[in-house]
C-alpha cells in the first residue's frame, strides 16, 4: 500500500508540474475519447489526422504574429479553416474524402515546415510540439485546454440525438430536416478545438491516436454509442495516466507513453473483448460444442411413446454418435440441471428434461418446416440441416420464426410439431404397411429418419396431404396408388408412411385429389 | 387524428451533375394506399424518393403532403434506407435504432416521456421484435433488419412512409410479413411508397404502380401500368420475369380479373 502512494500519490502532491501534467493529460484522454467515437463510427478516423498536421503551420504563423501567446490561437484558427476547407471541398466537389484529407493536411504541413525552416523561430521546439511535452504543462495552458474540453463536451451532450442520427443514418437525420451541413462543420469544428488542445500533452502527430484508439477500443467492448463513449472516455483516462506515470519515471516523451498504453488497451480488448475477441470466441466455441453434445444427449433420450425410457450410456454414446467417453461431462451437467437421472449405467429423463427435449423437438420441427418454406430446400435434406442449425437458434429467434409460419402444427414430413408449453400430438393414421387391401386414405406423415428412403417417397409422390389406396400387399412391400399413379413401395418405406382414413379428415387435412373411390 | 400523408408531385425536373435524373414527373399517392415506384436502372426512382425528401434539390416542380409543402411534414416522413446504406457493426441495438423515431417529436432536449416508451414498446411490439430489443443490430438476419426499420417508422408516427428497395435480399415469407404490414399501415391511412426492383412480387403488394423511366410512362392500377406497350416503353422490352408473371397471375387474380 505505502509502495503504491510512493509511487503513485506522492510524485502528483510533491511537485506542481506532475499536477498539471496530470490534469491536462486526463482532460485530453477523456475529450478526445468522446469525439474518437464518433469518428470512428463514421469511418472518418483519418480526419483527426488531416487537421492536427495543418496544426503546425498554425504554430509557426501564431508564433511569428504574437510569440508564445500566439501559438495556441494560430493553432485553433488554422486547425477550424482546415478541417472547414475539407468538409467544404468535399461537400462541392467530386473528389472523395480521403483525397481531399491527403492533399490539405500535406499541404498545409509542407507550408507549416517551410515557414519553421525559414524563420527558424527560437520559441519553437519542433520535438515538443510534434511529440507533446505533458510536464511542460503551464497554468495557463492548462486552462485553455480545460475550457476547450469542457466547451466540446458541453456540445456533445446537448447535441447527442443530432450526433447520434447524423452518425447512424445521415439520410433520414437529412430526411427529417436536420441542417446536416452545418452539423459536419460544427463536429469539424469540434475536432479542431480537441486536437490544438492536446497539444501539449500528446504533440500533434500523435493526437491521431487518441482519437482513433480509444473508439476503436470501445467499438470491440460495447454495443451502444453512449457506452461506447463513456468506456472510451474511461480508456483515454487510463492511457493519460499510464502513460504520464510511464514518461516521470522512465523519461519517455509523454505522447508516446500516453499512446503506447492506449494502444496496449486496444490489444488488450482485440483479445479478450466479448466482441470478436479471440479468447471470447475461443471459449463460446467450446460452450457451444458442450451444448450441442448435451441437447444431442437429451434428444436421443427422448421417446414420444415412453416417458420413463431409460437407455444404457454405451448406446446413448452410439446414438449421438460420439466417441467413447464423450458424452461423460455434457451427461454430468444434465444430471446437475436435474434434466437427467442416471441409474446403474441408464440415463432417463426427469420431467423438467423430457420438457427440454420436446423443447428440442420443437425447435427442429419448426426449423425443418422454415427453411423448407422460406428457402425451399427439398424434404429429404431439412432434417441434416435443421440439425445443425437447431443449436444456434435462441429461444427469441424461434418464437419469431413460429410467428412468421403463423404458428405450424406440424413439419413438413408432417410430424406434429410441440407446443410452446411442450403438448405433443400424437401422429394421425397408422402405417401404410399394415393398411387393408383397398383402403383409401390420406398421408399424415413421411418418416424422415432415413434420407435415402425420404427420397424415394418424394420420386413416388408420396407426400403429406396426398390420397393413396393400397392395392396389393406381398412379401417385398406394398402396391398402391399414390393420386391415381400406380407406385411399388418397400416395406421400409411403406412402414414409413402414416395414412388416416379418407372419410375422417382431422381438421386442416384435405385430400389434394378431389376423385372418389368408393371402398 | 395525424395529419394526412397525401403525396401529390407536380412537374418535378431533377438534374444530376448536369444530366437529368427526372423529367416533368407529376403523379398523385393518396393517402391510404400502397404505391410501387418501378423502372429500369437509372430510371430516377431513388432520385424520386430523395426529391421527396428534401435531399436533392429539384430545378422545378413542387412536391406536397397532406397538400402542404414537404418541407412542412417532414416530421412525419419515414424513410428506410436501402439495407447497404447502413453500416451493420455499428454500435446500436434494437430499441435505440426504434427510439430514434422519437428523435423528430423530440427535439433536442426534451426528455423521452411515458407516452414515447409506450409509441416505441408497440411498434416493436407490431413488428414481432420485442425479444430483441436489445440485440446490436448486426445480428439480426436480412428480414429482421428491415423490420427494425420499419418499427422505426412507426414509432415516428410517420403518415407517409418511403421505402427504398425493402425486400432486397429477404426471404419471401418476410417479403409476405413485410408486405402485411405495410398494407397494415396503409389501412390505417398512411401513405406508403415503395421502391422496388423486383417486378414478380409488385403486383400483389401494391394498389397502385408508377411506371418510371425518367419521365412517367404510366401511372395507375398495377393492371393498367403492367402492360406490354408501357414496360416495352420503359424497359425497351418486356422484361422476362414479368412476362412469365402475367402470363400466370400470381395470388389467385384470374387473367381476365386483371383486364377485365
Amino acid at each position: 500500500m505505502n509502495d503504491l502512494v510512493t509511487l503513485f500519490i506522492e510524485p502528483v502532491t510533491r511537485y506542481g508540474f506532475m499536477r498539471a501534467g496530470l490534469t491536462a493529460a486526463l482532460i485530453v484522454g477523456v475529450v478526445s475519447a468522446v469525439l474518437s467515437c464518433l469518428l470512428v463510427v463514421r469511418h472518418q478516423a483519418l480526419l483527426g489526422d488531416a487537421i492536427s498536421h495543418a496544426v503546425l503551420l498554425g504554430v509557426a504563423v501564431g508564433y511569428l504574429l504574437a510569440r508564445q501567446a500566439g501559438i495556441f490561437w494560430g493553432a485553433l484558427v488554422v486547425a477550424v479553416l482546415t478541417g472547414l476547407a475539407i468538409t467544404y471541398i468535399e461537400r462541392n466537389s467530386p473528389v472523395k474524402l480521403d483525397a481531399v484529407m491527403g492533399i490539405c493536411f500535406t499541404a498545409t504541413f509542407a507550408l507549416g515546415l517551410a515557414i519553421i525552416s525559414v524563420a527558424k523561430p527560437r520559441g519553437i521546439d519542433l520535438f515538443h510540439i510534434l511529440f507533446g511535452n505533458v510536464l511542460g504543462v503551464s497554468s495557463a495552458d492548462l486552462w485553455l485546454t480545460g475550457s476547450a474540453g469542457a466547451a466540446v463536451l458541453l456540445v456533445i451532450v446537448v447535441g447527442y440525438r443530432w450526433f447520434h442520427l447524423w452518425s447512424f443514418d445521415p439520410l433520414m437525420a437529412e430526411a427529417v430536416g436536420l441542417k446536416v451541413g452545418v452539423l459536419q462543420y460544427v463536429f469539424t469544428a469540434l475536432l479542431s478545438a480537441t486536437i490544438v488542445a492536446s497539444l501539449q500533452a500528446v504533440g500533434l502527430i500523435l493526437v491521431v491516436a487518441m482519437l482513433v484508439t480509444p473508439g476503436a477500443t470501445a467499438l470491440l467492448l460495447t454495443s451502444r454509442l453512449r457506452t461506447m463513449m463513456l468506456v472510451a472516455a474511461a480508456v483515454g483516462s487510463v492511457s493519460a495516466v499510464g502513460g504520464l506515470y510511464g514518461s516521470y519515471y522512465y523519461d519517455v516523451a509523454s505522447g508516446p507513453a500516453i499512446v503506447l498504453v492506449a494502444t496496449a488497451c486496444f490489444v488488450l480488448a482485440l483479445f479478450c473483448g466479448p466482441r470478436g475477441g479471440v479468447v471470447a470466441r475461443a471459449v463460446r466455441r467450446h460452450r457451444a460444442a458442450e451444448r450441442t453434445l448435451a441437447e444431442d444427449v437429451l434428444k436421443a433420450l427422448f421417446s414420444a411413446d415412453d416417458p420413463v425410457a431409460s437407455t444404457p450410456v454405451g448406446d446413448l454414446e452410439q446414438r449421438v454418435g460420439a466417441g467413447a467417453g464423450r458424452i461423460r461431462s455434457p451427461l454430468r451437467s444434465l444430471v446437475r440441471r436435474r434434466l437427467v437421472v442416471l441409474d446403474h449405467d441408464s440415463a432417463a429423463l426427469t420431467t423438467e428434461g423430457r420438457r427440454e427435449a420436446l423443447r428440442m423437438v420443437r425447435t427442429h420441427r419448426l426449423l425443418e418446416r422454415y427453411v423448407h418454406e422460406a428457402e425451399g430446400v427439398p424434404l429429404h435434406e431439412l432434417h441434416d440441416l435443421a440439425e445443425q442449425l437447431e443449436h444456434e437458434v435462441d429461444e427469441a429467434e424461434l418464437s419469431d420464426i413460429d410467428r412468421i409460419l403463423g404458428r405450424p402444427v406440424t413439419d413438413p414430413h408432417g410430424h406434429p410439431i410441440p407446443s410452446p408449453s411442450g403438448e405433443l400430438a400424437a401422429i394421425a393414421g397408422r402405417p401404410l404397411a399394415e393398411r387393408d387391401i383397398g383402403s383409401q386414405g390420406i398421408v399424415t406423415m413421411v418418416g424422415d429418419d432415413r434420407a435415402d428412403l425420404l427420397a424415394a417417397m418424394v420420386q413416388a409422390g408420396i407426400l403429406p396431404q396426398r390420397l393413396v389406396t393400397v392395392l396389393h400387399h406381398d412379401r417385398d412391400g406394398v402396391r398402391a396408388l399414390v393420386d391415381g399413379r400406380e407406385v411399388v413401395l418397400p416395406t421400409e418405406v411403406a412402414s414409413r408412411v402414416y395414412v388416416v382414413d379418407a372419410n375422417t379428415n382431422g381438421p386442416g387435412v384435405a385430400p389434394t385429389a378431389t376423385r372418389q373411390v368408393h371402398p | 387524428m395525424s395529419p394526412s400523408g397525401d403525396l401529390a408531385v407536380r412537374g418535378l425536373t431533377v438534374t444530376y451533375r448536369r444530366r437529368p435524373a427526372l423529367r416533368a414527373v407529376t403523379f398523385h399517392a393518396p393517402a391510404g394506399s400502397v404505391t410501387g415506384v418501378i423502372g429500369p436502372n437509372g430510371a430516377g426512382k431513388s432520385t424520386l424518393l430523395k426529391a421527396v425528401l428534401g435531399l436533392v434539390r429539384p430545378d422545378t416542380g413542387v412536391v406536397t403532403v397532406g397538400g402542404r409543402p414537404a418541407a412542412a411534414a417532414r416530421r412525419r416522413t419515414a424513410y428506410v434506407p436501402q439495407r447497404s446504406m447502413i453500416d451493420w457493426d455499428y454500435p446500436a441495438v434494437v430499441h435505440e435504432v426504434v427510439a430514434m423515431g422519437r428523435y423528430p417529436h423530440l427535439g433536442l432536449l426534451r426528455p423521452r416521456s411515458g407516452e414515447d416508451r409506450r409509441k416505441i414498446d408497440e411498434a416493436l411490439d407490431r413488428v414481432g421484435l420485442t425479444e430483441y430489443a436489445s440485440r446490436q443490430i448486426g445480428e439480426l438476419s436480412g428480414g429482421q433488419q428491415q423490420r427494425v426499420f420499419l418499427a422505426r417508422a412507426l414509432a415516428q408516427e410517420a403518415s407517409l412512409l418511403l421505402l427504398d428497395e425493402p425486400f432486397a435480399g429477404v426471404d419471401a415469407l418476410t417479403i409476405a410479413l413485410l408486405g402485411t404490414l405495410l398494407r397494415d399501415l396503409a389501412a390505417d391511412g398512411a401513405c406508403v411508397v415503395v421502391v422496388n426492383h423486383d417486378l414478380s412480387t409488385i403486383d400483389t403488394l401494391c394498389d397502385r404502380l408508377l411506371l418510371l423511366a425518367q419521365r412517367v410512362v404510366a401511372a395507375g392500377p398495377a393492371a393498367a401500368v403492367l402492360t406490354p406497350a408501357a414496360l416495352g416503353a420503359a424497359y425497351g422490352a418486356v422484361p422476362a420475369q414479368l412476362a412469365a408473371a402475367m402470363r400466370q397471375p400470381s395470388n389467385g387474380a384470374s387473367p381476365r380479373a386483371a383486364s377485365g
